[in-house]
């Protein structure tokens, strides 16, 4: 009894995990039930299981379990998040979704991505690392190319099967060396050993073994499948794919740094300079391969690579519980306009065929509020105050100029990037809201679906609010000291 | 509690939400008319209680917290120099409000988007904390992005997107500056971005470094760039008339009665009391940009044929008063150089809604185009020509008082100032070329063409709009003493700190 009484007490935090998991199999069974399959039932199921989690992730407890999840304070305020966000997508998805008859699968994928981020979020062995990845990667291939029979879904399906398998590969590669090297797997075994043997090789393959979170946070050079996975699946798939891993990759990301590198046996600034440079490349190459682009939806995933690279300077900031809070909550700010801006899109797409910015003309007539509430994502992901992306990135920016001379090189790297960026949003809004409309009917008739407007008015308000309260930033660094 | 400051920021804002959020288009004009007027009401309130009990203090002032940990405040309240900003940005929305009282394309955005630009101008003016400025500065780029972008004309596009991009990489530095300032307090004081403390710890940004360079300098060419766009000086300046001519008539009255105002502002309130020793410094430098504007601009009016480009490169020689006054460190020329801000956006407006008068009869801009219309639209030149005369600094009217102590002050200045002053001198010959030639081709002469004949003169509501303007015009002419009551306390008193810090 008293082990089953031990299991029992350990595995308690695992508690919002278990609960997705169920979920999923709800939906399955869900699935199987006739009358059930075509309605959104299994979608709601989701729901539930993810509002549930989220709460019961809320539960402030610490706790390690098995040296393989640790339930420290960025995952505490990770997962909840996660589960919020995911639970908002399958809301969405009830909406946008309600002509379509492959709702348990697809709530389903969806479900698999929340469950799979939760656990790299709370990851702290590399074999969870990449089990976790291993499991976002599989529902998110399936959700890329779910329009089956079209091209673009295709061809952005293949790429991100070809891309992750080989990112996945790489990983593999590198834990078995870290084992290899170190004989740990567990993020503290090896901060203990890599003060004794070969920092160098234990670094070179640590990097390889976190070449799967720089692939969920798409930094480049591994970056390339996302334009094109943004492109071809629908806009609330991407949102799933896109925001929900984010935020997983930053928080493992946070750990990884703090625990397997620690402070005193590698210099923080050595680490600092390497991710700044890498920051750096990321936003270069975004925002200015961002300005040749001509579909909105291709703007909004290099607009990612750029706040994933964002995410990465703040991270290399020092080891700090304010620097993790800055990197936090930039996550937090990005997921909400992004999942809002991918909405809208998806409204938009449905309503007029595709996100080509071509065809995004008249929009503003068509459907003024969901473009209003577009373009207010859009500022937001530009950096307009008082949004929340210009408190995100006050933040970051203000950690890393306190940093040393390549952190304020990427802080000035990154002002710059924000004015470049700000052309290509400004290429959506412009095609959206300024461009000669072919005079297109008001939808008047087709109705915005309830659960739709719901998300996009808690978008909208997550987006302004979190813009509004300063004070969040010293909320969160408390919550991770 | 909400002070009357407050209101001028909440409360069109929340009736701008009501604007789009109710179905009558009628309503909508009346809360832009109601958010202008409360504007006006406290702006002209605060600008007359300053004419009667002249002070360097701020009044008005009420403080809620808004971050206890990075020290921001919604800290308001207004000394002369933002009253009288204040007062005429409420002033300029409401008349331009009547001006696009017949705006049929989305009436209801349209009125929306002026208050919301409204709330973010008095923002700009209304706030005695660096980072509430720094958001209202950046929030106004959006409404000005959609009211030229969807209600201008032809290439609205081009012109909305070049504004936007000017003016954003102009304010970028500015966070960066934000950020600087911040990082660099030094460690036991509390942080704080209330303009009147970062005023007071000038010799701190003097002598904290940002990558070697001397922080103060830094942050005044940071300051100084993004002012200097939306001023606009010479040769930053090329967005204004794209803008200019691409925005409906209403929007141009804004652009030139009040944003053009907001550059001047911030180099009054943030870089010459937060830097004083680089304002000292590069004062001869923003002197020879400022008369740089105040020729160029005159001289490319004179060559203009579109009238609103007329107009508009007018206002940048107009401007250069401004820069030329401030960096003359006299107080003579620092009053100006905010006389001649106000003064300007009353007769830019006024000459504005003129040719969109004549716009939305002839439905073209064309100096040529016109000739001896003052038969058929007798109050029309009348009233054209009293603007014209405004502009062209006509004694007894408003433009002239500006210009007058701009020149008193330059020519009392130490070096190289006199000088400068003299090549200024130069603009009144210009613009009383280019004002009075535009006069003469557009109302005398013999009509030139026959369909004009039938034009109708002003209506009512075009009056309703032009003659509060004029009225303004020949008042403070003849009798400036309240306005510069008004000012020149607060003008002294920030001079007398930019004085402190000669060494």
């Amino acid at each position: 009894m008293s082990f089953a009484n031990n299991a029992v007490s350990e595995l308690a935090p695992l508690a919002p995990e278990a609960c997705v998991a169920v979920g999923i199999c709800a939906v399955l069974c869900a699935d199987l039930v006739p009358a059930l399959r075509t309605r959104t039932a299994g979608l709601w199921l989701g729901v539930l299981a993810c509002a549930i989690a989220a709460v019961l992730a809320l539960s402030p407890a610490r706790a390690i379990v098995a040296q393989m999840l640790v339930i420290d304070g960025v995952a505490g305020l990770v997962r909840p998040v996660i589960a919020l966000v995911t639970a908002f997508v399958l809301i969405a998805g009830a909406g946008e979704r309600r002509s379509a008859n492959d709702h348990g699968a697809w709530a389903t994928c969806v479900l698999g991505i929340g469950l799979g981020a939760m656990l790299v979020a709370a990851a702290a062995n590399l074999i969870v690392l990449w089990l976790g990845l291993e499991l976002i990667s599989l529902a998110s291939y399936a959700l890329a190319s779910w329009r089956a029979r079209d091209r673009r879904a295709a061809e952005a399906g293949m790429k991100f099967v070809l891309f992750g398998g080989a990112a996945s590969g790489v990983m593999l590669f590198g834990i078995s060396h870290v084992f290899g090297l170190t004989g740990h797997l567990d993020f503290t075994g090896i901060g203990a050993a890599f003060a004794q043997q070969m920092p160098i090789a234990v670094l070179a393959s640590l990097l390889m073994a976190f070449v799967g979170v720089a692939y969920k946070l798409t930094i480049v050079p591994f970056h390339f499948y996302a334009p094109d996975v943004y492109q071809g699946a629908p806009a609330l798939s991407v949102a799933a794919v896109g925001a929900v891993p984010k935020l997983a990759a930053g928080a493992v990301l946070l750990r990884g740094l703090a625990t397997m590198l620690p402070p005193s046996l590698v210099p923080p600034a050595s680490v600092g300079a390497v991710l700044a440079v890498a920051a750096m490349v990321s936003l270069g190459v975004a925002s200015l391969t961002a300005l040749a682009q001509r579909d909105a939806k291709r703007i909004v995933a290099f607009s990612g690579i750029g706040h994933g690279g964002t995410v990465l300077l703040a991270a290399a900031s020092g080891g700090g519980t304010a620097a993790a809070a800055s990197a936090i909550f930039y996550l937090l700010a990005y997921a909400a306009a992004n999942v809002g801006a991918l909405l809208c899109l998806s409204v938009l797409e449905r309503d007029l065929g595709s996100c080509e910015l071509a065809k995004l003309a008249g929009a503003i007539r068509r459907r003024p509020w969901v473009t209003v509430l577009l373009c207010l994502f859009l500022f937001s992901l530009a950096g307009v105050p008082p949004l929340a992306g210009f408190t995100a990135k006050w933040a970051v920016l203000q950690q890393a100029l306190g940093g040393g001379p390549m952190l304020v090189a990427a802080a000035f790297a990154l002002l710059a990037s924000t004015a470049i960026f700000a052309w290509s949003y400004l290429l959506i809004i412009r095609a959206a809201v300024l461009a000669p409309a072919p005079l297109l009917p008001r939808a008047s008739g087709v109705r915005m679906p309830l659960p739709t407007a719901f998300v996009l008015l808690c978008c909208a308000a997550g987006t302004i609010g979190l813009g509004l309260w300063l004070d969040a930033l010293p909320a969160i660094a408390q919550v991770f000291s | 509690m909400i002070g009357s400051l407050s209101l001028t920021i909440l409360g069109p804002l929340a009736l701008a939400l009501l604007c789009v959020l109710q179905p009558k288009p009628l309503a909508a004009r009346f809360f832009a008319l109601l958010g202008s007027a409360i504007t006006l009401f406290v702006g002209a309130g605060a600008l007359i209680d300053f004419a009667q009990h002249p002070g360097s203090d701020f009044r008005l002032v009420e403080s809620h917290v808004w971050s206890t940990f990075f020290g921001a405040h919604f800290a308001l309240g207004v000394d002369g120099i933002s009253a009288a900003m204040l007062a005429l940005s409420g002033l300029v929305t409401l008349i331009a409000t009547i001006a696009a009282w017949d705006e049929q394309r989305s009436p209801r955005a349209y009125h929306a988007l002026v208050l919301f630009l409204l709330a973010a101008m008095n923002g700009v003016f209304g706030t005695l904390d660096f980072l509430v400025f720094y958001v209202s500065w950046e929030v106004l780029l959006v409404p000005m992005l959609a009211l030229i972008g969807v209600w201008g004309g032809e290439q609205r596009r081009y012109a909305a997107l070049k504004f936007f991009v000017y003016t954003l990489a102009g304010s970028v530095l500015m966070l960066a500056l934000l950020l600087a300032l911040y990082n660099a307090t030094p460690k036991g004081t509390d942080h704080t971005f209330d303009l009147r403390t970062l005023a007071q710890m000038w010799p701190v940004w003097r002598d904290s470094t940002l990558f070697g360079w001397p922080l103060a300098r830094f942050g005044f060419f940071a300051v100084l760039i993004a002012c200097l766009v939306k001023v606009p000086a010479v040769p930053v300046h090329t967005w204004l008339p794209h803008a200019h001519v691409q925005a409906p008539t209403a929007v141009s009255v804004l652009l030139a009665g009040v944003l053009l105002k907001l550059g001047v502002y911030g180099l009054y309130r943030i870089a010459w009391p937060l830097f004083p020793g680089e304002a000292i410094a590069f004062g001869p430098m923003i002197g020879v940009i400022g008369v740089i504007g105040i020729l160029w601009g005159a001289w490319v009016a004179l060559g203009q044929r579109d009238l609103k480009r007329l107009v508009a490169y007018s206002s940048v020689s107009h401007m250069g008063f401004c820069l030329l006054g401030l960096a003359s460190l006299t107080v003579a020329g620092v009053t100006a150089g905010m006389v001649q801000a106000v003064t300007h956006g009353l007769s830019s407006s006024l000459l504005f809604l003129l040719v969109g008068v004549i716009y939305d009869r002839a439905h073209h801009r064309d100096v040529q185009g016109f000739g001896g219309l003052a038969k058929p639209m007798p109050r029309f030149t009348w009233i054209l020509l009293l603007g014209a005369l405004a502009g062209a600094g006509l004694p007894g009217l408003a433009g002239f008082i500006g210009e007058f102590l701009a020149f008193c002050g330059g020519f009392t200045a130490a070096a190289p100032f006199p000088l400068l002053t003299l090549f200024a001198v130069l603009s009144v010959v210009l613009s009383a070329a280019y004002m009075l030639w535009l006069l003469k081709r557009v109302s005398y002469g013999p009509l030139r063409h026959e369909e004009h004949a039938n034009f109708p003169d002003c209506t009512p509501r075009e009056l309703a709009s032009l003659l509060p303007l004029c009225a303004l015009l020949v008042m403070v002419g003849i009798w400036p003493g309240p306005l510069v009551d008004a000012l020149r306390s607060s003008c002294e008193a920030l001079l007398q700190h930019v004085q402190g810090a000669r060494p």
